[in-house]
C-alpha cells in the first residue's frame, strides 16, 4: 500500500500542469484563489452552493496526478505533485467548513501561487 | 493574541529524559520532501515520546477562528507508535546516545497591517535533543502545514526554515515582526536568538 496517483493517472503530474483545468473553474485572483476569508491575508474563501461538493472537486482538479496519501483523521487527504507543490484536503475542519491548502514551501515551480489555505463556503444571502 | 508553543506537561515529559538515554525515532519514509506528516516518535529506555503536528483553532490575525499548526509532545503506548497515513510503514532510526540537554524554539510573531500593530503570536518551532555526539531535531513546517522536518547533525538549528518562511506572499500594507528564540529545557538559558521583519510582497494583489 502506500501512495499511488491520484486519479489513477501513469505518471505523477505537476502543480502547474494541473493549473490551466482548475483556473478554467476558479480564476486565480492574483497569487491565490478565491476572496479574503473573515479579513484574513492568509486565508482565503470561494463560495458554493454545495462547499463538501466544490471542495471535493476543487481538490480532485487541483490534486490529479499527485502521489496520494490518506490519514485516518477526519478524512484528511495529502498528495504531493512531482514539483515539491503539497495539497491538502480537509473534508472536515475545526472552523467548520471544508478546505484545500496549497503548499508551495517546497516547490521549484509554483505557477506563481503563493501557499494558502482555501474554505469553502455557503453562497451569501442566496 | 495566541498561545501555541507546548505546553508545561510537554516539556515536564521532556525535562525527564534528560539524562537518559535516546534509543531510536521513527517516522514515515521522505516522499518528495525530507519530512514526515503529522507524527514520528521517539523512544527512550522507559518511554515513548510522539512529536505531532496537528491544526488547531486560534484566533488569528483579527479574522476569527483559524487553524495553524502546532507542536505537541506527548507519551504514548507502544502499540500507539504508528504512522498516521493509513498503509504506510515507518522507518527505524538508530541512536543510542545519552540526551544531554533539550533546546525548545519558540517563536513570536507580530502582525502590523498599514503600519498598525495587529495579532501576536507566539509558537513553538521546533524541539532539540541534544546528544553526546550530536544533536536531533524535530522542526515544524509552516502554519497551514502538518508537516515535521527532522534534523541531524553539529548545529541542526542552521537547517531550520528561514524566520518568517511562514509568512510568504503578503499583501499590499501587511508585514511582521518576528523572533526565534532557543532555550534550555536544563537551565533555562537562551542559546540562541534572531529577528527579521517579513514585508509585502512586491507582486500581491
Amino acid at each position: 500500500m502506500g501512495s499511488s496517483y491520484k486519479g489513477g493517472t501513469s505518471y505523477q503530474h505537476s502543480f502547474r500542469e494541473n493549473l490551466p483545468e482548475v483556473t478554467a473553474d476558479y480564476p486565480l485572483n492574483g497569487n491565490h484563489f478565491g476572496t479574503s476569508h473573515h479579513g484574513s491575508t492568509w486565508t482565503y474563501e470561494i463560495e458554493a452552493d454545495n462547499p463538501s461538493e466544490a471542495a471535493k472537486a476543487f481538490y480532485d482538479k487541483i490534486g490529479l496526478g499527485g502521489a496520494f496519501y490518506k490519514y485516518g483523521a477526519n478524512g484528511l487527504e495529502i498528495v504531493e505533485m512531482s514539483d515539491g507543490t503539497r495539497i491538502v484536503y480537509r473534508p472536515i475542519t475545526k472552523s467548520g467548513s471544508p478546505a484545500v491548502e496549497i503548499n508551495i514551501q517546497k516547490s521549484d515551480d509554483n505557477g506563481g501561487v503563493k501557499s494558502h489555505k482555501i474554505h469553502f463556503v455557503k453562497k451569501k444571502g442566496k | 493574541m495566541s498561545d501555541l508553543r507546548i505546553n508545561g506537561e510537554a516539556k515536564s515529559l521532556l525535562k525527564s529524559v534528560i539524562g537518559g538515554k535516546l534509543i531510536k525515532y521513527r517516522h514515515d519514509p521522505f516522499t518528495i520532501t525530507p519530512s514526515f506528516t503529522i507524527q514520528g516518535e521517539v523512544f527512550f529506555e522507559d518511554k515513548i515520546l510522539r512529536v505531532r503536528s496537528e491544526e488547531m483553532a486560534a484566533d488569528f490575525f483579527e479574522a476569527g477562528e483559524e487553524e495553524i499548526s502546532a507542536l505537541f509532545v506527548e507519551k504514548i503506548a507502544e502499540e500507539d507508535a504508528m504512522s498516521a497515513c493509513i498503509g504506510i510503514k515507518q522507518i527505524d532510526f538508530p541512536v543510542g546516545e545519552k540526551v544531554k540537554d533539550i533546546w525548545i524554539v519558540d517563536e513570536k510573531i507580530q502582525e502590523f497591517v498599514d503600519n498598525k500593530p495587529g495579532e501576536t503570536y507566539d509558537l513553538t518551532r521546533g524541539v532539540v535533543f541534544i546528544l553526546e555526539d550530536m544533536q536531533l531535531g524535530f522542526e515544524k513546517d509552516i502554519w497551514l502545514s502538518v508537516e515535521i522536518y527532522p534534523h541531524k547533525g553539529d548545529d541542526v538549528l542552521k537547517d531550520f526554515q528561514r524566520l518568517g518562511a511562514d509568512l510568504n506572499g503578503w499583501p499590499k500594507g501587511c508585514m511582521s515582526k518576528n523572533k526565534r528564540t532557543a532555550y534550555s529545557l536544563l537551565d533555562g538559558r537562551v542559546i540562541f536568538e534572531e529577528a527579521n521583519e517579513t514585508g509585502e510582497d512586491p507582486l500581491a494583489d
